[in-house]
Protein backbone atom coordinates (compact mmCIF):
# COMPACT_ATOMS: atom_id res chain seq x y z
CA UNK A 1 0.00 0.00 0.00
CA UNK A 2 2.76 2.45 0.90
CA UNK A 3 4.61 1.50 -2.23
CA UNK A 4 1.65 2.56 -4.31
CA UNK A 5 1.08 5.85 -2.61
CA UNK A 6 4.72 6.71 -3.07
CA UNK A 7 4.50 6.14 -6.81
CA UNK A 8 5.89 9.08 -8.75
CA UNK A 9 3.22 11.37 -10.11
CA UNK A 10 2.43 11.32 -13.80
CA UNK A 11 4.12 13.91 -16.01
CA UNK A 12 2.22 17.14 -16.10
CA UNK A 13 1.64 19.10 -19.28
CA UNK A 14 2.37 22.78 -19.30
CA UNK A 15 -0.19 25.51 -18.90
CA UNK A 16 -3.80 24.99 -19.84
CA UNK A 17 -3.46 21.39 -20.83
CA UNK A 18 -2.31 20.09 -17.47
CA UNK A 19 -5.66 19.30 -15.96
CA UNK A 20 -7.51 18.06 -19.06
CA UNK A 21 -4.77 15.60 -19.97
CA UNK A 22 -4.60 14.24 -16.47
CA UNK A 23 -8.35 13.93 -16.45
CA UNK A 24 -8.10 11.82 -19.58
CA UNK A 25 -5.66 9.57 -17.83
CA UNK A 26 -8.15 9.03 -15.05
CA UNK A 27 -10.47 7.35 -17.48
CA UNK A 28 -7.98 4.65 -18.36
CA UNK A 29 -8.57 1.25 -16.79
CA UNK A 30 -5.15 0.71 -15.21
CA UNK A 31 -5.01 1.17 -11.44
CA UNK A 32 -1.42 2.43 -11.32
CA UNK A 33 -2.08 4.93 -14.07
CA UNK A 34 -4.99 6.29 -12.13
CA UNK A 35 -3.03 6.53 -8.91
CA UNK A 36 -0.24 8.43 -10.58
CA UNK A 37 -2.62 10.75 -12.38
CA UNK A 38 -4.39 11.45 -9.09
CA UNK A 39 -1.12 12.21 -7.34
CA UNK A 40 -0.15 14.60 -10.14
CA UNK A 41 -3.55 16.27 -9.99
CA UNK A 42 -3.23 16.82 -6.27
CA UNK A 43 0.13 18.51 -6.80
CA UNK A 44 -1.15 20.69 -9.61
CA UNK A 45 -4.35 21.76 -7.93
CA UNK A 46 -2.64 22.48 -4.64
CA UNK A 47 -0.82 25.40 -6.26
CA UNK A 48 -2.59 28.63 -5.49
CA UNK A 49 -5.11 29.89 -8.06
CA UNK A 50 -5.08 26.65 -10.00
CA UNK A 51 -7.73 24.90 -8.01
CA UNK A 52 -10.75 26.28 -9.84
CA UNK A 53 -9.41 24.98 -13.17
CA UNK A 54 -10.70 21.57 -12.30
CA UNK A 55 -14.24 22.61 -11.59
CA UNK A 56 -15.77 21.46 -14.84
CA UNK A 57 -18.85 19.31 -14.81
CA UNK A 58 -17.29 16.30 -16.48
CA UNK A 59 -14.34 16.21 -14.16
CA UNK A 60 -16.47 16.22 -11.05
CA UNK A 61 -18.65 13.45 -12.40
CA UNK A 62 -15.54 11.46 -13.13
CA UNK A 63 -14.39 11.92 -9.56
CA UNK A 64 -17.76 10.83 -8.30
CA UNK A 65 -17.46 7.61 -10.26
CA UNK A 66 -13.98 7.05 -8.89
CA UNK A 67 -15.22 7.47 -5.33
CA UNK A 68 -16.94 4.15 -5.73
CA UNK A 69 -13.89 2.39 -7.07
CA UNK A 70 -12.95 -0.97 -5.52
CA UNK A 71 -9.42 0.01 -4.67
CA UNK A 72 -9.13 1.79 -1.32
CA UNK A 73 -5.98 3.65 -2.40
CA UNK A 74 -7.82 5.23 -5.29
CA UNK A 75 -10.67 6.24 -3.01
CA UNK A 76 -8.27 7.75 -0.49
CA UNK A 77 -6.52 9.74 -3.20
CA UNK A 78 -9.80 11.02 -4.59
CA UNK A 79 -10.78 12.17 -1.11
CA UNK A 80 -7.48 14.02 -0.80
CA UNK A 81 -8.11 15.67 -4.15
CA UNK A 82 -11.57 16.77 -3.07
CA UNK A 83 -10.05 18.09 0.14
CA UNK A 84 -7.68 20.27 -1.92
CA UNK A 85 -10.55 21.44 -4.12
CA UNK A 86 -12.62 22.39 -1.10
CA UNK A 87 -10.07 24.95 -0.04
CA UNK A 88 -11.68 27.41 -2.46
CA UNK A 89 -15.17 28.80 -2.06
CA UNK A 90 -16.14 28.05 -5.62
CA UNK A 91 -14.84 24.54 -5.10
CA UNK A 92 -17.03 24.08 -2.07
CA UNK A 93 -20.04 25.40 -3.88
CA UNK A 94 -19.38 23.17 -6.86
CA UNK A 95 -19.01 20.12 -4.63
CA UNK A 96 -22.27 20.84 -2.89
CA UNK A 97 -24.07 21.52 -6.14
CA UNK A 98 -22.81 18.31 -7.70
CA UNK A 99 -24.27 16.37 -4.77
CA UNK A 100 -21.16 14.74 -3.46
CA UNK A 101 -22.58 14.25 -0.04
CA UNK A 102 -24.25 10.84 -0.48
CA UNK A 103 -21.12 9.04 -1.73
CA UNK A 104 -19.05 10.81 0.91
CA UNK A 105 -21.36 9.65 3.62
CA UNK A 106 -20.80 6.09 2.38
CA UNK A 107 -17.10 6.62 2.71
CA UNK A 108 -17.40 7.53 6.37
CA UNK A 109 -17.35 3.83 7.11
CA UNK A 110 -14.18 3.29 5.14
CA UNK A 111 -11.08 3.19 7.35
CA UNK A 112 -8.43 4.68 5.03
CA UNK A 113 -10.61 7.51 3.79
CA UNK A 114 -12.34 8.36 7.03
CA UNK A 115 -9.95 11.02 8.26
CA UNK A 116 -9.80 12.80 4.90
CA UNK A 117 -13.56 12.70 4.56
CA UNK A 118 -13.93 14.30 7.97
CA UNK A 119 -11.45 17.02 7.05
CA UNK A 120 -13.29 17.58 3.81
CA UNK A 121 -16.65 17.83 5.55
CA UNK A 122 -15.28 20.26 8.09
CA UNK A 123 -14.04 22.43 5.22
CA UNK A 124 -17.44 22.23 3.58
CA UNK A 125 -19.03 23.41 6.80
CA UNK A 126 -17.05 26.62 6.90
CA UNK A 127 -19.89 28.45 5.23
CA UNK A 128 -23.45 28.43 6.46
CA UNK A 129 -24.87 27.07 3.23
CA UNK A 130 -22.49 24.17 3.57
CA UNK A 131 -23.70 23.55 7.09
CA UNK A 132 -27.27 23.50 5.93
CA UNK A 133 -26.38 20.89 3.34
CA UNK A 134 -24.55 18.91 5.97
CA UNK A 135 -27.72 18.63 7.95
CA UNK A 136 -28.83 15.95 5.54
CA UNK A 137 -26.03 13.85 6.98
CA UNK A 138 -27.17 14.42 10.52
CA UNK A 139 -29.17 11.19 10.98
CA UNK A 140 -26.23 9.14 9.82
CA UNK A 141 -23.89 10.96 12.15
CA UNK A 142 -26.21 10.48 15.09
CA UNK A 143 -26.37 6.78 14.31
CA UNK A 144 -22.61 6.70 14.21
CA UNK A 145 -22.51 8.39 17.56
CA UNK A 146 -24.75 5.71 18.90
CA UNK A 147 -22.84 2.72 17.68
CA UNK A 148 -19.52 3.97 18.91
CA UNK A 149 -16.42 1.85 18.45
CA UNK A 150 -13.49 2.29 20.74
CA UNK A 151 -10.81 1.40 18.21
CA UNK A 152 -10.98 4.69 16.38
CA UNK A 153 -8.05 7.00 16.69
CA UNK A 154 -8.37 10.10 18.77
CA UNK A 155 -7.86 12.41 15.87
CA UNK A 156 -10.72 10.90 13.93
CA UNK A 157 -12.94 11.14 17.01
CA UNK A 158 -12.03 14.78 17.49
CA UNK A 159 -12.78 15.52 13.85
CA UNK A 160 -16.08 13.69 14.12
CA UNK A 161 -17.08 15.65 17.19
CA UNK A 162 -16.13 18.98 15.62
CA UNK A 163 -18.24 18.06 12.62
CA UNK A 164 -21.10 17.32 14.96
CA UNK A 165 -20.60 20.71 16.53
CA UNK A 166 -20.98 22.38 13.13
CA UNK A 167 -24.18 20.47 12.48
CA UNK A 168 -25.52 21.36 15.89
CA UNK A 169 -24.77 25.00 15.33
CA UNK A 170 -26.77 24.93 12.13
CA UNK A 171 -29.83 23.23 13.54
CA UNK A 172 -29.81 22.28 17.20
CA UNK A 173 -33.49 21.40 17.27
CA UNK A 174 -33.10 18.48 14.92
CA UNK A 175 -30.23 17.16 16.97
CA UNK A 176 -32.16 17.48 20.19
CA UNK A 177 -34.98 15.52 18.68
CA UNK A 178 -32.60 12.64 18.04
CA UNK A 179 -31.43 12.58 21.63
CA UNK A 180 -28.05 14.12 21.08
CA UNK A 181 -27.44 15.18 24.67
CA UNK A 182 -27.77 11.70 26.05
CA UNK A 183 -25.49 10.28 23.40
CA UNK A 184 -22.88 12.97 23.88
CA UNK A 185 -22.74 12.83 27.65
CA UNK A 186 -20.47 9.77 27.95
CA UNK A 187 -17.87 11.46 25.76
CA UNK A 188 -17.38 14.21 28.26
CA UNK A 189 -15.75 11.90 30.71
CA UNK A 190 -13.80 10.00 28.12
CA UNK A 191 -10.08 9.51 28.54
CA UNK A 192 -8.36 11.86 26.12
CA UNK A 193 -8.48 15.58 26.68
CA UNK A 194 -9.06 16.37 23.03
CA UNK A 195 -12.17 14.27 22.93
CA UNK A 196 -13.52 15.91 26.08
CA UNK A 197 -12.83 19.34 24.63
CA UNK A 198 -14.57 18.55 21.39
CA UNK A 199 -17.51 16.97 23.19
CA UNK A 200 -17.84 20.04 25.38
CA UNK A 201 -17.82 22.28 22.33
CA UNK A 202 -20.57 20.19 20.78
CA UNK A 203 -22.54 20.34 24.00
CA UNK A 204 -22.17 24.10 24.01
CA UNK A 205 -23.71 24.27 20.57
CA UNK A 206 -26.52 22.03 21.75
CA UNK A 207 -27.34 24.11 24.78
CA UNK A 208 -28.12 27.25 22.84
CA UNK A 209 -31.85 26.67 22.39
CA UNK A 210 -34.12 26.49 25.36
CA UNK A 211 -34.89 22.81 24.96
CA UNK A 212 -31.23 22.02 24.93
CA UNK A 213 -30.66 23.88 28.16
CA UNK A 214 -33.44 21.99 29.80
CA UNK A 215 -32.09 18.68 28.62
CA UNK A 216 -28.61 19.51 29.75
CA UNK A 217 -29.94 20.13 33.22
CA UNK A 218 -32.10 17.06 33.12
CA UNK A 219 -29.46 14.66 32.04
CA UNK A 220 -27.12 15.76 34.80
CA UNK A 221 -24.36 16.61 32.42
CA UNK A 222 -23.18 19.55 34.44
CA UNK A 223 -21.01 17.69 36.94
CA UNK A 224 -18.97 16.15 34.14
CA UNK A 225 -18.65 19.55 32.54
CA UNK A 226 -17.56 21.08 35.81
CA UNK A 227 -14.85 18.45 36.06
CA UNK A 228 -13.47 19.80 32.80
CA UNK A 229 -12.99 23.15 34.40
CA UNK A 230 -10.27 21.71 36.51
CA UNK A 231 -8.17 20.90 33.46
CA UNK A 232 -5.31 23.20 32.65
CA UNK A 233 -5.98 23.41 28.95
CA UNK A 234 -7.43 26.78 28.06
CA UNK A 235 -9.75 25.57 25.41
CA UNK A 236 -11.19 22.85 27.61
CA UNK A 237 -11.94 25.43 30.25
CA UNK A 238 -13.43 27.68 27.60
CA UNK A 239 -15.79 25.07 26.30
CA UNK A 240 -16.84 23.92 29.73
CA UNK A 241 -17.49 27.52 30.74
CA UNK A 242 -19.55 27.97 27.63
CA UNK A 243 -21.78 25.05 28.44
CA UNK A 244 -22.31 26.19 31.98
CA UNK A 245 -22.92 29.74 30.83
CA UNK A 246 -25.64 28.71 28.46
CA UNK A 247 -27.22 26.36 30.90
CA UNK A 248 -27.13 28.80 33.79
CA UNK A 249 -29.61 31.04 32.09
CA UNK A 250 -32.41 28.73 33.08
CA UNK A 251 -33.80 28.75 36.53
CA UNK A 252 -33.46 25.01 36.91
CA UNK A 253 -29.73 25.13 36.47
CA UNK A 254 -29.44 27.78 39.13
CA UNK A 255 -30.94 25.28 41.47
CA UNK B 1 87.96 44.29 -59.54
CA UNK B 2 84.80 43.11 -60.95
CA UNK B 3 84.69 39.51 -61.69
CA UNK B 4 83.28 38.70 -64.98
CA UNK B 5 80.58 36.18 -64.79
CA UNK B 6 81.19 33.36 -67.07
CA UNK B 7 78.60 31.70 -69.08
CA UNK B 8 76.75 29.34 -66.86
CA UNK B 9 76.40 26.90 -69.70
CA UNK B 10 80.24 26.66 -69.80
CA UNK B 11 80.82 26.59 -66.13
CA UNK B 12 82.58 23.38 -65.27
CA UNK B 13 81.24 23.44 -61.87
CA UNK B 14 77.66 22.90 -63.10
CA UNK B 15 77.06 19.31 -63.46
CA UNK B 16 75.61 18.04 -66.63
CA UNK B 17 74.14 14.80 -67.54
CA UNK B 18 72.49 12.05 -65.68
CA UNK B 19 73.18 12.02 -62.04
CA UNK B 20 74.18 8.36 -62.06
CA UNK B 21 76.65 8.51 -64.91
CA UNK B 22 79.60 10.66 -64.07
CA UNK B 23 81.67 10.74 -61.00
CA UNK B 24 81.23 13.64 -58.70
CA UNK B 25 83.69 16.34 -59.58
CA UNK B 26 84.11 17.82 -56.21
CA UNK B 27 85.24 14.53 -54.81
CA UNK B 28 88.31 14.82 -56.95
CA UNK B 29 91.48 16.33 -55.62
CA UNK B 30 92.22 19.82 -56.70
CA UNK B 31 95.33 18.78 -58.63
CA UNK B 32 93.27 16.49 -60.75
CA UNK B 33 90.76 19.19 -61.23
CA UNK B 34 93.34 21.57 -62.39
CA UNK B 35 94.74 19.12 -64.83
CA UNK B 36 91.30 18.44 -66.14
CA UNK B 37 90.63 22.04 -66.56
CA UNK B 38 93.73 22.57 -68.67
CA UNK B 39 91.93 21.47 -71.72
CA UNK B 40 91.61 24.19 -74.21
CA UNK B 41 88.52 26.10 -73.76
CA UNK B 42 86.92 28.74 -75.79
CA UNK B 43 86.99 30.91 -72.82
CA UNK B 44 89.29 33.84 -73.02
CA UNK B 45 92.30 33.46 -71.01
CA UNK B 46 92.63 36.46 -69.00
CA UNK B 47 93.54 37.83 -65.73
CA UNK B 48 90.73 35.83 -64.23
CA UNK B 49 92.33 32.56 -65.17
CA UNK B 50 95.65 33.71 -64.06
CA UNK B 51 94.24 34.81 -60.87
CA UNK B 52 92.65 31.46 -60.45
CA UNK B 53 95.89 29.67 -61.08
CA UNK B 54 97.77 31.78 -58.73
CA UNK B 55 95.22 31.60 -56.04
CA UNK B 56 96.54 30.09 -52.87
CA UNK B 57 95.33 26.65 -52.44
CA UNK B 58 95.24 24.28 -49.59
CA UNK B 59 98.80 23.35 -48.81
CA UNK B 60 99.95 19.96 -49.95
CA UNK B 61 99.63 17.11 -47.54
CA UNK B 62 102.59 16.12 -45.49
CA UNK B 63 104.63 13.22 -46.68
CA UNK B 64 102.85 10.02 -46.10
CA UNK B 65 99.51 11.67 -45.47
CA UNK B 66 96.75 12.38 -47.73
CA UNK B 67 94.12 15.06 -47.67
CA UNK B 68 90.78 13.55 -47.21
CA UNK B 69 87.53 15.30 -47.68
CA UNK B 70 85.51 15.30 -44.51
CA UNK B 71 82.02 16.41 -43.95
CA UNK B 72 81.71 18.92 -41.20
CA UNK B 73 77.97 19.06 -41.04
CA UNK B 74 76.31 17.94 -37.91
CA UNK B 75 74.54 15.17 -39.57
CA UNK B 76 76.78 13.00 -41.57
CA UNK B 77 75.53 11.60 -44.76
CA UNK B 78 77.00 8.89 -46.80
CA UNK B 79 78.25 10.29 -50.04
CA UNK B 80 78.19 7.98 -52.93
CA UNK B 81 77.70 8.33 -56.58
CA UNK B 82 75.82 5.19 -56.87
CA UNK B 83 72.43 5.87 -55.57
CA UNK B 84 70.52 3.09 -54.12
CA UNK B 85 68.31 1.55 -56.60
CA UNK B 86 65.59 -0.80 -56.00
CA UNK B 87 63.52 -2.23 -58.69
CA UNK B 88 59.88 -2.71 -58.25
CA UNK B 89 57.29 -3.44 -60.74
CA UNK B 90 53.60 -3.70 -60.67
CA UNK B 91 51.18 -5.10 -62.93
CA UNK B 92 47.46 -5.06 -62.53
CA UNK B 93 45.79 -8.39 -62.38
CA UNK B 94 44.60 -9.29 -65.86
CA UNK B 95 41.34 -10.62 -64.54
CA UNK B 96 40.46 -7.80 -62.21
CA UNK B 97 37.51 -5.68 -63.13
CA UNK B 98 38.01 -2.25 -64.14
CA UNK B 99 37.75 -0.23 -61.01
CA UNK B 100 35.07 2.37 -60.87
CA UNK B 101 35.74 5.77 -62.00
CA UNK B 102 36.48 7.84 -59.01
CA UNK B 103 33.94 10.45 -58.16
CA UNK B 104 34.54 13.66 -59.83
CA UNK B 105 35.45 16.28 -57.38
CA UNK B 106 35.60 19.64 -58.91
CA UNK B 107 38.71 21.51 -58.32
CA UNK B 108 38.44 23.75 -55.39
CA UNK B 109 37.89 27.30 -56.25
CA UNK B 110 37.69 30.18 -53.96
CA UNK B 111 39.70 31.29 -51.09
CA UNK B 112 40.25 29.19 -48.07
CA UNK B 113 39.31 30.89 -44.90
CA UNK B 114 39.81 29.63 -41.39
CA UNK B 115 38.65 30.78 -38.05
CA UNK B 116 39.29 29.81 -34.49
CA UNK B 117 36.83 30.18 -31.60
CA UNK B 118 38.39 30.90 -28.31
CA UNK B 119 36.92 30.65 -24.80
CA UNK B 120 34.29 33.24 -24.11
CA UNK B 121 33.73 34.21 -27.77
CA UNK B 122 30.40 32.54 -28.39
CA UNK B 123 28.87 31.84 -25.03
CA UNK B 124 29.28 33.83 -21.86
CA UNK B 125 27.66 31.93 -19.05
CA UNK B 126 27.29 34.93 -16.79
CA UNK B 127 25.30 36.90 -19.35
CA UNK B 128 23.16 34.08 -20.63
CA UNK B 129 22.18 32.83 -17.25
CA UNK B 130 20.86 36.14 -16.05
CA UNK B 131 17.41 36.18 -17.70
CA UNK B 132 16.84 32.53 -16.86
CA UNK B 133 17.75 33.17 -13.26
CA UNK B 134 15.52 36.20 -13.16
CA UNK B 135 12.56 34.20 -14.41
CA UNK B 136 13.24 31.30 -12.09
CA UNK B 137 13.66 33.44 -9.07
CA UNK B 138 10.74 35.62 -10.02
CA UNK B 139 8.40 32.73 -10.56
CA UNK B 140 9.45 31.04 -7.38
CA UNK B 141 8.93 34.21 -5.45
CA UNK B 142 5.59 34.76 -7.08
CA UNK B 143 4.45 31.24 -6.32
CA UNK B 144 5.62 31.42 -2.76
CA UNK B 145 4.01 34.83 -2.32
CA UNK B 146 0.75 33.44 -3.60
CA UNK B 147 0.95 30.49 -1.26
CA UNK B 148 1.80 32.68 1.68
CA UNK B 149 -1.00 35.05 0.80
CA UNK B 150 -3.40 32.17 0.51
CA UNK B 151 -2.40 30.90 3.90
CA UNK B 152 -2.70 34.34 5.38
CA UNK B 153 -6.09 34.76 3.80
CA UNK B 154 -7.23 31.51 5.27
CA UNK B 155 -5.83 32.45 8.63
CA UNK B 156 -7.57 35.80 8.45
CA UNK B 157 -10.83 34.07 7.58
CA UNK B 158 -10.46 31.66 10.46
CA UNK B 159 -9.62 34.52 12.79
CA UNK B 160 -12.67 36.40 11.61
CA UNK B 161 -14.83 33.37 12.16
CA UNK B 162 -13.38 32.89 15.59
CA UNK B 163 -13.98 36.51 16.45
CA UNK B 164 -17.54 36.18 15.26
CA UNK B 165 -18.05 33.02 17.28
CA UNK B 166 -16.65 34.71 20.34
CA UNK B 167 -18.95 37.67 19.92
CA UNK B 168 -21.83 35.33 19.37
CA UNK B 169 -20.98 33.33 22.44
CA UNK B 170 -20.71 36.48 24.43
CA UNK B 171 -23.95 37.95 23.28
CA UNK B 172 -26.11 34.85 23.01
CA UNK B 173 -26.23 33.91 26.70
CA UNK B 174 -26.76 37.54 27.54
CA UNK B 175 -29.71 37.54 25.18
CA UNK B 176 -30.95 34.30 26.64
CA UNK B 177 -30.53 35.58 30.13
CA UNK B 178 -32.53 38.66 29.32
CA UNK B 179 -35.13 36.58 27.58
CA UNK B 180 -35.33 34.30 30.56
CA UNK B 181 -35.60 37.27 32.86
CA UNK B 182 -38.33 38.76 30.74
CA UNK B 183 -40.15 35.48 30.69
CA UNK B 184 -39.93 35.13 34.44
CA UNK B 185 -41.16 38.64 34.98
CA UNK B 186 -43.97 38.19 32.57
CA UNK B 187 -44.99 34.96 34.20
CA UNK B 188 -44.88 36.58 37.60
CA UNK B 189 -46.93 39.46 36.38
CA UNK B 190 -49.46 37.24 34.79
CA UNK B 191 -49.66 35.06 37.82
CA UNK B 192 -50.28 38.08 39.98
CA UNK B 193 -52.85 39.43 37.61
CA UNK B 194 -54.56 36.09 37.49
CA UNK B 195 -54.59 35.96 41.23
CA UNK B 196 -56.01 39.43 41.42
CA UNK B 197 -58.63 38.59 38.91
CA UNK B 198 -59.56 35.48 40.77
CA UNK B 199 -59.82 37.43 43.98
CA UNK B 200 -62.05 39.95 42.30
CA UNK B 201 -64.20 37.24 40.89
CA UNK B 202 -64.53 35.60 44.21
CA UNK B 203 -65.54 38.82 45.78
CA UNK B 204 -68.06 39.39 43.13
CA UNK B 205 -69.38 35.93 43.54
CA UNK B 206 -69.67 36.40 47.23
CA UNK B 207 -71.53 39.64 46.76
CA UNK B 208 -73.85 38.03 44.28
CA UNK B 209 -74.48 35.19 46.60
CA UNK B 210 -75.32 37.53 49.37
CA UNK B 211 -77.62 39.53 47.18
CA UNK B 212 -79.24 36.42 45.88
CA UNK B 213 -79.71 35.10 49.34
CA UNK B 214 -81.28 38.34 50.49
CA UNK B 215 -83.56 38.43 47.54
CA UNK B 216 -84.64 34.89 47.91
CA UNK B 217 -85.22 35.37 51.53
CA UNK B 218 -87.30 38.40 50.76
CA UNK B 219 -89.25 36.53 48.19
CA UNK B 220 -89.61 33.49 50.20
CA UNK B 221 -90.89 35.51 53.05
CA UNK B 222 -94.27 35.98 51.50
CA UNK B 223 -93.99 32.89 49.47
CA UNK B 224 -96.13 30.74 51.61
CA UNK B 225 -99.09 33.09 51.89
CA UNK B 226 -98.92 33.89 48.21
CA UNK B 227 -98.74 30.25 47.38
CA UNK B 228 -101.73 29.56 49.52
CA UNK B 229 -103.55 32.49 48.03
CA UNK B 230 -102.82 31.43 44.52
CA UNK B 231 -103.84 27.90 45.27
CA UNK B 232 -106.98 29.15 46.71
CA UNK B 233 -107.39 31.32 43.69
CA UNK B 234 -106.83 28.44 41.38
CA UNK B 235 -109.47 26.60 43.21
CA UNK B 236 -107.47 23.88 44.77
CA UNK B 237 -109.23 24.42 48.05
CA UNK B 238 -112.82 23.93 47.32
CA UNK B 239 -116.03 23.22 49.05
CA UNK B 240 -117.19 19.83 47.79
CA UNK B 241 -120.93 20.70 47.86
CA UNK B 242 -120.33 23.86 45.98
CA UNK B 243 -118.17 21.95 43.48
CA UNK B 244 -120.77 19.35 43.04
CA UNK B 245 -123.45 21.95 42.43
CA UNK B 246 -121.19 23.66 39.95
CA UNK B 247 -120.18 20.55 38.05
CA UNK B 248 -123.42 18.80 37.85
CA UNK B 249 -126.33 21.12 38.48
CA UNK B 250 -125.32 24.22 36.72
CA UNK B 251 -124.47 22.64 33.36
CA UNK B 252 -127.81 21.02 33.16
CA UNK B 253 -129.47 24.22 34.10
CA UNK B 254 -127.53 26.11 31.52
CA UNK B 255 -128.34 23.55 28.85
CA UNK B 256 -131.97 23.92 29.52
CA UNK B 257 -131.72 27.67 29.40
CA UNK B 258 -129.83 27.44 26.23
CA UNK B 259 -132.36 25.27 24.53
CA UNK B 260 -135.15 27.62 25.50
CA UNK B 261 -133.22 30.56 24.24
CA UNK B 262 -132.43 28.74 21.01
CA UNK B 263 -136.05 28.13 20.47
CA UNK B 264 -136.72 31.80 20.96
CA UNK B 265 -134.04 32.66 18.54
CA UNK B 266 -135.28 30.33 15.92
CA UNK B 267 -138.74 31.79 16.20
CA UNK B 268 -137.38 35.27 15.78
CA UNK B 269 -135.35 34.23 12.79
CA UNK B 270 -138.34 32.79 11.07
CA UNK B 271 -140.18 35.95 11.69
CA UNK B 272 -137.32 38.00 10.35
CA UNK B 273 -137.26 35.98 7.22
CA UNK B 274 -140.84 36.42 6.49
CA UNK B 275 -140.62 40.14 7.07
CA UNK B 276 -137.71 40.40 4.69
CA UNK B 277 -139.55 38.52 2.00
CA UNK B 278 -142.41 40.89 2.20
CA UNK B 279 -140.15 43.91 2.05
CA UNK B 280 -138.44 42.60 -1.02
CA UNK B 281 -141.67 42.01 -2.84
CA UNK B 282 -142.94 45.48 -2.05
CA UNK B 283 -139.67 46.98 -3.20
CA UNK B 284 -139.81 45.15 -6.54
CA UNK B 285 -143.18 46.49 -7.25
CA UNK B 286 -142.10 50.00 -6.45
CA UNK B 287 -139.16 49.46 -8.77
CA UNK B 288 -141.37 48.79 -11.70
CA UNK B 289 -143.19 52.03 -11.09
CA UNK B 290 -140.02 53.99 -10.90
CA UNK B 291 -138.72 52.41 -14.06
CA UNK B 292 -141.67 53.67 -15.89
CA UNK B 293 -141.07 57.08 -14.38
CA UNK B 294 -137.47 57.06 -15.37
CA UNK B 295 -138.33 56.69 -18.99
CA UNK B 296 -139.98 60.03 -18.64
CA UNK B 297 -136.65 61.44 -17.37
CA UNK B 298 -137.83 62.14 -13.97
CA UNK B 299 -135.22 63.54 -11.63
CA UNK B 300 -137.07 62.87 -8.47
CA UNK B 301 -135.35 61.77 -5.44
CA UNK B 302 -136.79 58.33 -5.26
CA UNK B 303 -135.34 57.51 -8.67
CA UNK B 304 -131.85 58.51 -7.81
CA UNK B 305 -131.79 56.76 -4.58
CA UNK B 306 -129.42 53.96 -3.97
CA UNK B 307 -132.13 51.53 -3.31
CA UNK B 308 -133.51 52.24 -6.64
CA UNK B 309 -130.10 51.77 -8.23
CA UNK B 310 -129.73 48.64 -6.42
CA UNK B 311 -133.07 47.49 -7.62
CA UNK B 312 -132.13 48.38 -11.09
CA UNK B 313 -129.04 46.42 -10.71
CA UNK B 314 -131.14 43.55 -9.69
CA UNK B 315 -133.32 43.75 -12.76
CA UNK B 316 -130.64 44.40 -15.38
Amino acid sequence: MSRDSDAPPAPVAFGRWAVPLLAEQLRLPGRDVRLRALAALIDVLRQPLRGPEALTEGFLQQLKVLLEDEDPCVRAKVCQLLHVLAAHTCGRQALLAASFLPPLSQLLEDPPCRRTVFLLLSRLSLHSSGRVSLLTLLPKLMKKLQEEEEEEEDEVQVLFLSLLRCCFQADPEAALRSDAVALLAPKLSNGALNICKAAAAAMMALSVPMGGKVEVCDQKVLPAVAALLQEEDEEAQLNATGVIMFAAVTTAAGV
Amino acid sequence: MQQKHGNIMRDPRVFRGIASSQPLKFAVSPVLFMSLSEEPTTRAVGPKQVRRKLRARTPEAVQGRKHVNVQTESYLEELSDIPEVKETECQTDAFLDRPETPIFLAAKTGKDAATQIYEGDLFDFEEEVQPILEILVGKTLEQSLLEVMEEEELAALMAQQRAFLERRNNELPEVHRLQEQERRRREERERRMAEQRRALEEEQEVAEKIAARALTQQQLADLVPSVLASLRREGYFYDPVERDVETHFFPRLMDDVESILQKNCRARELLDGQTLCFICWSLWFGNLVCFWFSNLECGCECCSSDLFVGQRGLTT
